[in-house]
């Protein structure tokens, strides 16, 4: 699934280790959701969208539209 | 901004660094010459040649102790300071063992035996003091990313998984030593009998460790979750496919019997391949 994660990131300026910290997960985790590698579940996916004032669909496009 | 204390890199006294390894180097010597002057002269290059060997290992902590944190030094300080702690305790406890063999543990003690001993036992403290105080596992922060900032559900989780992993050592050393035999090499992983403190310490360990798994894996991230999970599901694949297949091949006399602690081994190495390549990929 393709998502916003690395622009919103930079936008603020974090570093990917300073996200996984605000959404309590590891760097690791941060990696693989940012490259596509692991579709993250609906709690994590609301935690991302809440943290970055945003909706779901503004952060993750599943391709469908 | 001023760094963090814990960003700087630790100061470490020179001369007290000197001090532990000159004092390892003279264990080493009196232990290893006194080798020599017991064995046959035919026979003196083989104790001088460890004492070479000790010494060299003295000398590579040192240059390693001086290079900047990587995970080549942090792992190669590891295994020679782990090194030096483990063959100092294990000769000082074959010693005991051997005046309680021949019961003579409660008499005096020749010198040479006390000076064996007392070095031996020297050089594990020095092995361990080195550990504690180098601190090399430091250098791992290269290879997990954790010197940069890590959540506290994530520290949380690999302290976890740390623990898990040391119970695991303390089990499979247990067996290692108990099983020891210079005749042997893998008596460790064979069927052959040992020591009942051998069950009695690596059993509790390993169960233990065990269940400090499933808890880790209850409180790590959903990636973390899912990686082991992937590690799980490959080892289950193969020890199915596997173990069907060698048992029919033992049967037709194309393969020898089974062995459980084979196919473990195999199911464990797939599965922290697994883990490892799902979460670092």
């Amino acid at each position: 699934m393709r998502n916003r994660l690395k622009v919103l990131r930079a936008e603020r300026d974090w570093s990917q280790a300073d996200l996984a910290v605000r959404l309590d997960v590891s760097r690791q985790a941060v990696n693989a959701i940012e490259t596509g590698k692991h579709d993250p579940s609906l709690p994590l996916a609301f935690r991302i969208a809440r943290l970055f004032k945003l909706t779901i669909e503004e952060v993750f496009d599943d391709g469908q539209d | 901004m001023m760094a963090k204390t814990e960003d700087r890199p630790p100061r470490r006294n020179t001369a007290l660094l000197w001090a532990l390894l000159g004092m390892l180097a003279v264990c080493f010597s009196a232990n290893d010459l006194m080798a020599a002057a017991s064995v046959p002269a035919s026979r003196t290059w083989q104790p001088l040649g460890v004492l070479v060997i000790n010494l060299l290992m003295v000398g590579a902590i040192w240059g390693l102790s001086r290079l900047k944190p990587s995970l080549p030094k942090a792992v190669l300080l590891s295994v020679l300071l782990a090194t030096v702690a483990f063959s100092g305790f294990s000769v000082a406890a074959t010693v005991v063992k051997v005046l309680i063999a021949t019961k003579t543990l409660a008499a005096p003690w020749h010198w040479r035996t006390i000076v064996v001993f007392t070095s031996n036992l020297l050089i594990g403290a020095g092995g361990i003091a080195g550990l504690v105080w180098l601190q090399p596992w430091k250098g791992w922060n290269d290879m997990t990313g954790s010197g940069e900032p890590v959540s506290r559900a994530t520290r949380r989780a690999n302290n976890l998984y740390g623990v898990k992993e040391l119970l695991t050592l303390l089990a499979v050393l247990a067996l290692c030593l108990g099983a020891f035999s210079k005749d042997h090499p893998f008596a460790a992983f064979s069927n052959s009998p040992v020591p009942l403190w051998v069950p009695l310490a690596a059993i509790p360990s390993w169960l233990l460790a065990r269940a400090l798994r499933e808890w880790w894996r209850a409180r790590a991230d959903e990636h973390e979750r899912r990686s082991s999970d992937f590690g799980r599901n490959a080892a289950a694949g193969v020890f199915l496919a596997v173990t069907p297949a060698w048992w029919v091949a033992a049967r037709a006399g194309l393969a020898p019997q089974p062995d459980a602690m084979v196919l473990w081994i195999l199911a464990m190495v797939v599965s922290s391949i697994g883990l490892a390549w799902r979460r670092y990929h």
